[in-house]
């Protein structure tokens, strides 16, 4: 049992990073039918900016005091800005332009990856950087199961989030205008609502929860490096299609449960089937409802 | 820019017989004295690819020097030989009909391709990675551009045929065979792709779009995964001891015959159904398209193709392990795909074989060569959104009475 509560909380801890980027994924395909395949690398990015924005701050921290939460927010809100902009560049350069081809963009998003990938590989070169901690971490046990700051930090923000978002997708005007968008992308311009706005706002959402993401991975496995994204970023693709993709809540589930597979294979079978397992899961999954658990099938009109 | 058209309109009105006529002529010269001009210029033997690698290595010092060689072996005699047999080249096609005269190229375009890189190892390794490519782009050209589904896993059935074909030709046949048996190991390579295929083909039944293209990811992992938990084959540790059967005959071959076969198969009513699928499933269905029969028989045959690259692949590089088939290797074959064109044979064609290129050309340039690629094409995909030769083909792949059905390919 208590074993069993161990891995509960690591499921719960891998998932909730999962689920951050998820929502990236869905999010951008709810509003434009396309998959961001770049997702992966916007979270590397904002890995990569939150570390150096992390030691700019603990050395700035250590001659003038500043409290360890407001370096903390400070470096998450500098990877987000700055992830953002970076997210807002690729989707008016890259993305824009060919939207009305959807096979296109998927190409163009393939190669945006590829490209972020190699410029953080030719500024900060292959090594694997050690994330610097933010936080004290204390291992509090708990009947036995032991959990750390680190770990009730990243599922504290991350569900944060998570209902700050579902908040402002739901109780906003411009959440409103998302949802409107993916549910009739043709109707929308007509009520005098600007779809590229909305786009761009959707991109911005998406790679500011992708940054947290970031930052959250670094401080559970502190290691950032230029390809960290690839199987991270493909894994969260996974969660939200599992989910349903385009369904926001699908994407959230899709993420722990991805997460619990992940952890309770990683228990059961050696670790080196830990990814063959997930992807039979995931494929059993689609093949038992082709849709994701909460994606609806359109119906198509003959 | 008069000048630049003018000179334009007088190259493109020779015939391209006589430009494969000229290289052929360019070729032995450079066999016969390439060499020794090389020397003399002051080169470290003969720039392997028209110098372009040994300008960025040693910096432009020795642009002169490699702008000559390229002038005094390629451009002049090209030019010189191509001018001269423009008059009666077309002649030498004309009388024939079109199956004669098309083996007639592909037999000259083999022997360019011989003389110009079959005696030099670096040439060697870069023309046979092309034809592998050129296998690769094609067959994921079927599913990606001609099917409209989008499949993000060839790498997987490419590592499949490649295990396989390393495996019959290490443990099966005895080393003495050789290149007897290199067909039928690639082929039983082919055949275990083909097999695997099936679980894309399958799913494909009920899931459509994004969803597939997941399934194809997952495959690929459980491809590469299920290898590295396979003790006996080396897992992640990797399989070698093949040797070293792959050369340019065999790439060539084995590239012609999939664009051969490819080509006739798109044309064919089976190939016309996989079409109808991509346009409407369900038009498609109520037209009496037996669509499930459609996407096996499209899926296998892509995977199959797949597989014979994979099992040249491995018999060219002489080492495999799983990880050289995950998804970085599947990325790049859609780069070209896409790159080249959708739907188009002729666009694999050139994508692979100006992928191929580019990657070996910017060799010197390490990382930065995969920021320029992606850049590169993302500005064509911005200009021509279906790639350079989306839903176009050049005019001698496509029957003459189809050939208004087709965008000019021209320009």
């Amino acid at each position: 049992m208590v074993y069993f509560l161990q891995q509960f909380i690591n499921a719960v801890q891998l998932g909730s990073i999962y689920a951050l980027i998820a929502l990236g994924y869905s999010m951008v395909y709810g509003v434009l039918r396309f998959i961001n395949f770049a997702h992966g690398d916007i979270f590397m990015v904002g890995a990569l900016l939150a570390y150096f924005a992390a030691g700019f701050l603990i050395r700035l921290a250590s001659q003038v005091p500043i409290p360890a939460a407001l370096v903390f927010m400070g470096s998450m809100l500098f990877s987000m800005v700055g992830t953002t902009l970076i997210a807002l560049l690729i989707e008016k350069v890259a993305y824009r332009p060919l939207r009305q081809h959807r096979l296109s963009v998927v190409i163009t998003a393939l190669g945006m990856g590829v490209l972020l990938e190699h410029v953080a590989l030719v500024i900060v070169g292959p090594w694997r950087l050690s994330f610097p901690l933010l936080v004290t971490d204390h291992v509090y046990r708990v009947a036995g199961v032991s959990i750390s700051t680190i770990q009730l930090l990243i599922i504290f923000v991350s569900i944060l989030l998570m209902l700050i978002l579902e908040f402002f997708v739901q109780k906003t005007k411009q959440g409103m205008a998302m949802r409107a968008i993916s549910y009739d992308r043709e109707t929308l311009p007509l009520m005098g609502v600007s779809v590229n706005q909305i786009v761009s706002l959707t991109f911005a959402v998406a790679s500011c929860l992708a940054a947290a993401g970031g930052l959250l991975y670094g401080h559970a496995y502190p290691i950032v490096e230029p390809y960290m994204g690839i199987m991270v970023g493909w894994k969260s693709f996974i969660s939200a299609v599992v989910g349903g993709i385009g369904s926001i809540r699908g994407a959230m589930l899709g993420g722990f449960i991805l997460g619990f597979v992940e952890i309770g294979a990683g228990a059961v079978f050696p670790s080196r089937m830990r990814d063959l397992i997930s992807f039979v899961v995931l494929m059993s999954v689609l093949l038992v409802r082709p849709t994701g658990i909460f994606g609806v099938a359109r119906r198509q009109k003959v | 820019m008069l000048q630049i058209q003018k000179l334009r309109s007088h190259l493109a009105a020779i015939p391209a017989l006589a430009y494969l006529l000229g290289f052929l002529v360019a070729s032995t010269i450079e066999l016969l004295v390439g060499d020794l001009l090389a020397s003399l210029l002051g080169l470290r033997g003969i720039p392997s690819l028209f110098g372009i690698t040994l300008v960025q290595q040693y910096g432009l010092i020795l642009l002169p020097a490699v702008i000559v060689y390229d002038l005094t072996i390629y451009v002049l005699p090209i030019y010189i030989v191509a001018r001269l047999a423009a008059p009666w080249a077309p002649k030498l096609t004309n009388k024939m009909p079109k199956r004669l005269s098309m083996l007639f190229y592909v037999l000259l375009v083999f022997l360019v391709v011989q003389l110009w890189g079959g005696f030099h190892e670096y040439r060697i390794l870069v023309l046979s990675l092309m034809g592998i490519n050129i296998i690769l782009a094609v067959s994921l050209n079927l599913v990606n551009g001609y099917m409209g589904e989008f499949s993000v896993g060839h790498a997987g059935f490419m590592g499949v045929g490649a295990y396989i074909a390393s495996i019959i030709t290490v443990w099966v046949f005895p080393r003495s065979l050789g290149h007897l048996a290199f067909p039928l190991a690639l082929l039983a390579g082919g055949a275990g792709a083909a097999v695997a295929g099936l679980l894309v083909a399958i799913p494909s039944f009920k899931i459509r779009g994004d969803y597939l293209a997941i399934i194809t990811l997952a495959v690929n992992y459980i491809i590469k995964n299920g290898i590295e938990n396979i003790e006996r084959i080396g897992g992640s540790r990797g399989f070698m001891g093949m040797a070293k059967l792959t050369n340019v005959p065999w790439a060539f071959l084995w590239a012609t015959l999939s664009l051969w076969l490819i080509r006739n198969f798109v044309l064919s009513p089976r190939g016309r159904a996989v079409v109808a699928i991509r346009e409407d499933e369900i038009a498609a269905e109520t037209m009496t398209v037996n669509t499930r029969y459609t996407k096996i028989l499209a899926f296998c045959t892509s995977s199959f193709f797949a597989g014979i690259a994979g099992g040249l692949f491995a018999h060219l590089i002489l080492y495999i392990n799983p990880s050289t088939f995950s998804l970085l290797k599947s990325t790049e074959v859609l780069v070209m795909v896409y790159l080249g064109g959708m739907a188009s044979i002729s666009g694999s064609l050139i994508g692979a074989a100006t992928f191929t290129f580019l990657l070996e050309v910017l060799r010197p340039l390490e990382e930065w060569k995969w920021v320029l690629i992606p850049m590169l094409l993302v500005a064509i995909l911005l200009r021509r959104h279906a790639g350079l030769m989306g839903f176009r083909e050049f005019s001698f792949l496509i029957p003459k009475e189809e050939a208004e059905s087709y965008g000019s390919a021209s320009d």
